[in-house]
């Protein structure tokens, strides 16, 4: 039987997330905001492990059946439901207003190679449109946005306006959810007591503010006669990221997400404003979590293991850089390899969709689900299957697909 | 045969030069980048049969010179990432086949440096040898090289379109090269990455870069509950290589942190540029050379030479030599002969702290150990003089990177292929004289300058100067064009992390480019000229950082440097005026006109109460324009700033220098 909770927790102090590199490490420009995926499933996995119980190899590959969602930053004002925040798109760019002025968000268009254009990139083939995100606007330069995260509902605020500059301005620095701090840290080498060489080294921590926390939702799908921990008591510390930074768990009565059904009179509106302004409908699905999507099987293969329904439609990506994650195998006692994921805030466009319900249901079927793979699992590496560890929750949104970029893909 | 616009770059320059926590690393890797981009361009520049090649970035003018000069001068040229040509051929199909031909090309390149890097060094029965024996897995290092092979490393992208006949009247609104770099751009944006090619579990993580292995065999797990860390073989064997006691490197980190002994004499190389601590400690080494402190100078260079001269590898357990091209550092001790080598142990603690570090090896090879202690013994007297003279060199030193502001904007509003192969010229002009100007008259190391583009570190006090010489040089290059050059400055700690000050340098450069642009938009003068932001990261408290146009900015800090030293205004005005920022600004900043003219008026009485004079013309008009706390905070921040350059700048000329800057 599988059981299901929500989690809120609440850092007490700034955590520590690793980089991929051994400590000590110093924080890559620009990485991560939220405890990545495998950081944060441990953390719940070693919260529900039975108190006194030895893991062993099979105990071990039972916690691997506990999956979440999440995580996702989030607001909570003193017992209220939590506003869930995202990270923003990755095919928007923002250009700053005048002085203290309001600025800009521009959003990335479809460009299609016409006849006698090409490209070529590195790795698997690009897909066979691209998503040109502007980098400029009345002669001004645009850039991502410094901030990493907005609220749910302005996320889908645009993701379903059409193609204008949408006014925006970011929070002051003093009121941002969000702040990178950086430790330095001292090696001291015992009888001169002094520093030792090379020892000097910082650590990044991320201060979340007042009243931001994670959400993680819980699914507990062990084999009943080890899922004798259950749910764990609200008001208990629990240990996210490194340094043994503490946070404190809440239990949520319900999720806190919101359903479907509260946006979707906005899509249909949407989807059919598509399809009346003569556009085919597609489909645009924002990652919330970093996506985890195989290994291929050689290279230049990029065949996104999706779910049925979206396999072969991808027309057009927009992400940043690789996030490099490897991990430590405890049953082995080994570093794991390496994987890269493709990092919250990437776009992908798919389809053409035959019609604008359509592309309505596949938003309600993937609304704010995983489209990494749900199997398998890795047994001998003590792997959860992607989905598991909370890989690849999107945000899904209907998107114009104008017949001149897919009679280019024609002729191209 | 139809022509088209072919657009390229190859990178990633951020992997390459980022990832570097020693000048060497940001060396070699500056230079294998720009290799890299060479090898594609001349695969490019080569043709297939039936396409035709003309070249634009790089110029074919620029191949020529680079291909047929000898290794040593190409490494003080080098080029941007930047690929663009006109390629006139049959279909856009063939340009496809060109691309992917130069693409592996750059690939091979780089996959030739590290083999070469690292057969060299192994080569032989040398203690090196024996090194890379112990520390290497020879099978991972292969994969790894495999893997760059089959494009895992170095990211080459490229697009192409028509290029219209009549060039001077193209029939879109954009030109074709304007064309070729937004198709470029996007296709950046739509990384389709897989996993990385070669990958294992158990494996440890490079410290490099977190995305790949090290390849160094695994060391056995050590007894619980030690906190011992390498054995002494291990310990040894890594510093005979450059390598941290505790380091991870994969493939281009180890070939970078090799690459020294793969050149000239195998595994007794020299370091082909001056690095960062030479370049850092020069004002003390020039005040050494004074007749005062002259003896011991030179007897710490006769242990230096005799323990480079002796040729064996011992000298390299805790020291580098360095070889040309350092030529103009050796004229900054008028009078005194070289100092071409690495300079850490005149840190304050060095020597004890590499003595310590070699007895952690005992036990491996005692003879050795004891060689290179004995001449650490030999050194303690010298240094501990000049030291008690001159204190320990002052530990910061600037990390400057400029950029040239709206270059890519010129080169894609150009139509004319003779007009984009004069503008990469005279941008490569100014890239030549820009290497000298660091060298010759800033006694620092560009460890890149591509085009538009440089990336130096410079000593403290010649920083100012430098780039006010860099920006009037670009000038005249590149005036007429209507191009400036902006500039990052992060003054960092010797000892702190690199890749932290080249990141703070980098942002600074962001900052400074958008502040010239937000200027440029309220239409004013300042923008006529390249914009500068200074960070200086002190080893404890916030960052201090000043912004503006370059001239305006450095005639500023000369002018409180200069007040600082003649004892005129004190370090206490800038811990004054941050103590009101404190007391009075709102969190939006805003304190009042009242306490703003407090402020003004504090400043002005605690200067008249000390030198008995008006205040400076330059301070005074700066107090009066102050408009905002702000602008009192930057002010603080600028003089803070001064301090800390006059401090060095007293210690090269010898000047007395007043209360809070003395030595």
């Amino acid at each position: 039987m599988t059981t299901t909770s929500t989690w809120w927790v609440e850092p007490r102090d700034p955590l520590v997330f690793g980089s991929g590199a051994r400590s000590p490490a110093l924080a890559p420009r620009g990485g991560s905001w939220l405890p990545s995926q495998p950081t944060m499933a441990g953390a719940v996995r070693s919260a529900l492990i039975p108190q006194g119980l030895r893991v062993g190899r099979d105990e071990a590959l039972d916690l691997l059946r506990i999956g979440i969602a999440g995580p996702l930053l989030a607001y909570r004002h003193e017992d209220g439901d939590p506003e869930i925040w995202v990270p923003m798109p990755a095919d928007l760019s923002y250009v700053e207003g005048d002085g203290d002025g309001e600025g800009r968000l521009l959003r990335g268009s479809l460009l299609a190679p016409r006849p006698g254009e090409g490209v070529l990139g590195v790795g698997p083939e690009a897909p066979p449109l691209l998503l040109h995100v502007p980098a400029k606007h009345k002669g001004r330069k645009a850039e991502s946005p410094d901030l990493a995260f907005w609220p749910l509902g302005e996320a889908v605020r645009w993701a379903l306006r059409s193609d204008e500059p949408m006014a925006w301005t970011p929070p002051k620095e003093s009121k941002r959810p969000l702040r990178r701090e950086h430790r330095v840290h001292v090696k001291i080498e015992r009888g001169p007591y002094t520093a030792e060489p090379e020892a000097l080294f910082s650590t990044p921590g991320v201060r979340f503010a007042r009243g931001f926390g994670l959400l993680v939702e819980v699914r507990d799908g062990r084999h009943a006669a080890n899922a004798t921990a259950g749910i764990p008591a609200s008001g208990r510390l629990l240990t996210v990221g490194g340094e043994g930074r503490t946070s404190v768990l809440t239990v949520l009565a319900r999720t806190s997400v919101p359903p479907f059904g509260d946006f979707e009179e906005a899509y249909r509106e949407r989807a059919r404003a598509i399809e009346a302004a003569g556009h085919r409908p597609g489909l645009r699905l924002q990652l919330l979590t970093a996506g985890c999507f195989g290994t291929p099987t050689e290279p230049g293969d990029w065949r996104p293991p999706w779910p049925q329904e979206l396999q072969g439609k991808l027309l057009a990506a927009a992400t940043h850089r690789f996030e490099p994650v490897s991990g430590w195998d405890l049953q082995n006692r080994r570093p794991r390899a390496v994987r890269r994921l493709v990092p919250p805030g990437a776009v992908y466009v798919l389809g053409p969709f035959d019609s604008a319900d359509a592309v309505v249901e596949l938003c309600r079927a993937h609304w704010m689900k995983s489209i990494a793979p749900r199997e398998p699992m890795d047994r001998d590496r003590f792997l959860a299957a992607p989905a598991n560890d909370g890989y690849g929750l999107v945000l899904p949104s209907p998107y114009a697909l104008p017949h001149e970029a897919l009679e280019a893909l024609q002729e191209n | 045969m139809k022509g088209w616009a072919l657009a390229g770059s190859v990178g990633p320059v951020g992997a390459f030069i980022a990832a570097g926590r020693r000048s060497r690393d940001l060396w070699w890797g500056s230079t294998w980048a720009s290799e890299c981009t060479l090898a594609a361009a001349s695969r490019l520049a080569e043709g297939q049969p039936g396409i035709d090649v003309t070249l634009i970035l790089p110029t074919e003018e620029r191949m020529k010179e680079l291909s047929a000069s000898p290794r040593s001068d190409r490494y003080s040229k080098r080029i941007s990432n930047r690929l663009l040509a006109r390629v006139s051929a049959g279909s856009a199909d063939e340009i496809r086949g060109l691309a992917e031909a130069s693409a592996l090309a750059a690939q091979r390149h780089l996959e030739r440096r590290i083999r070469d890097a690292v057969d060299k060094t192994g080569e032989g029965t040398s203690r090196k040898a024996r090194a890379i024996e112990f520390l290497l897995d020879k099978s991972a290092l292969k994969a790894q090289l495999d893997a760059i092979l089959d494009g895992d490393f170095v990211e080459t992208y490229f697009a192409w379109t028509p290029w219209p006949k009549d060039e001077a009247h193209p029939k879109d609104d954009e030109t074709p090269v304007q064309r070729a770099h937004r198709l470029l751009d996007a296709l950046k944006s739509a990384r389709l990455f897989d996993a990385p090619r070669w990958s294992e579990p158990g494996r440890r993580r490079s410290d490099l870069d977190p995305g790949r292995d090290s390849v160094f065999k695994p060391t056995p797990d050590p007894p619980a509950g030690s906190r011992r860390g390498p054995s002494p073989e291990a310990r040894l064997h890594r510093r005979r290589l450059g390598i941290g006691a505790d380091e991870g490197l994969d493939a281009v980190a180890l070939g970078r942190r090799l690459a020294l002994f793969g050149e000239g004499e195998p595994q007794l190389g020299a370091l082909p540029f001056p690095p960062l601590s030479r370049v850092t400690f020069d004002p003390w080494l020039e005040a050494a050379g004074r007749p005062e402190t002259r003896r011991w100078l030179d007897a710490t260079k006769a242990v230096l030479d005799e323990a480079s001269h002796r040729g064996d590898e011992t000298f390299h357990l805790w020291c580098s030599p360095a070889r040309d091209p350092e030529r103009p550092i050796e004229r900054s001790i008028p009078g005194h002969g070289r100092f071409r080598y690495d300079a850490s142990f005149l840190m304050e603690g060095g020597l004890a702290a590499l003595e310590r570090e070699l007895d952690r090896a005992r036990g491996a090879d005692e003879d050795e150990i004891e060689r290179a202690q004995q001449d650490l013994r030999r050194l303690s007297n010298p240094v501990r003089s000049l030291h008690e003279r001159l204190g320990a060199p002052p530990p910061y030193f600037a990390l400057v990177m400029m950029d040239g502001d709206g270059v890519g904007n010129r080169l894609a509003s150009l139509t004319k292929a003779d007009e984009l192969v004069g503008l990469a010229e005279r941008l490569y002009a100014f890239a030549d004289e820009a290497e000298t100007i660091v060298s010759e008259n800033g006694h620092g190391c560009a460890f890149f300058v591509g085009g538009d583009e440089l990336a130096a570190y410079l000593p403290l006090d010649r920083a100012l100067g430098t780039l006010l010489e860099l920006a009037k040089t670009f000038s005249t290059h590149l005036g007429d064009d209507g191009l400036t050059l902006s500039a990052g400055v992060a003054i960092g700690h010797l000892k702190a992390d690199l890749r932290a000050t080249r990141a703070a340098a980098h942002d600074a450069l962001d900052k400074a480019k958008a502040r010239r642009r937000e200027a440029l938009e309220k239409g004013d003068a300042a923008s006529d000229e390249g914009w500068l932001e200074i960070r200086e990261l002190p080893r404890s408290g916030e960052a201090r950082r000043c912004t503006g146009p370059i001239p305006t900015i450095c005639r500023d800090l000369r002018e409180w440097q200069a007040l600082l030293l003649e004892d005129r205004l004190s370090l206490r005005t800038p811990s004054i005026l941050h103590e009101l920022v404190l007391r009075f600004s709102t969190e939006d900043g805003d304190g009042g006109d009242l306490g703003l003219d407090l402020a003004r008026g504090r400043i002005r009485s605690q200067w008249s109460r000390s030198t008995k004079e008006p205040v400076s013309e330059r301070l005074d008009e700066r107090l009066t324009s102050a408009s905002s706390w702000e602008a009192l905070f930057r002010l603080a921040h600028e003089i803070a700033i001064a301090g800390r350059i006059a401090k060095v700048h007293a210690l090269r000329t010898g000047a007395r220098g007043g209360k809070g800057v003395a030595r």
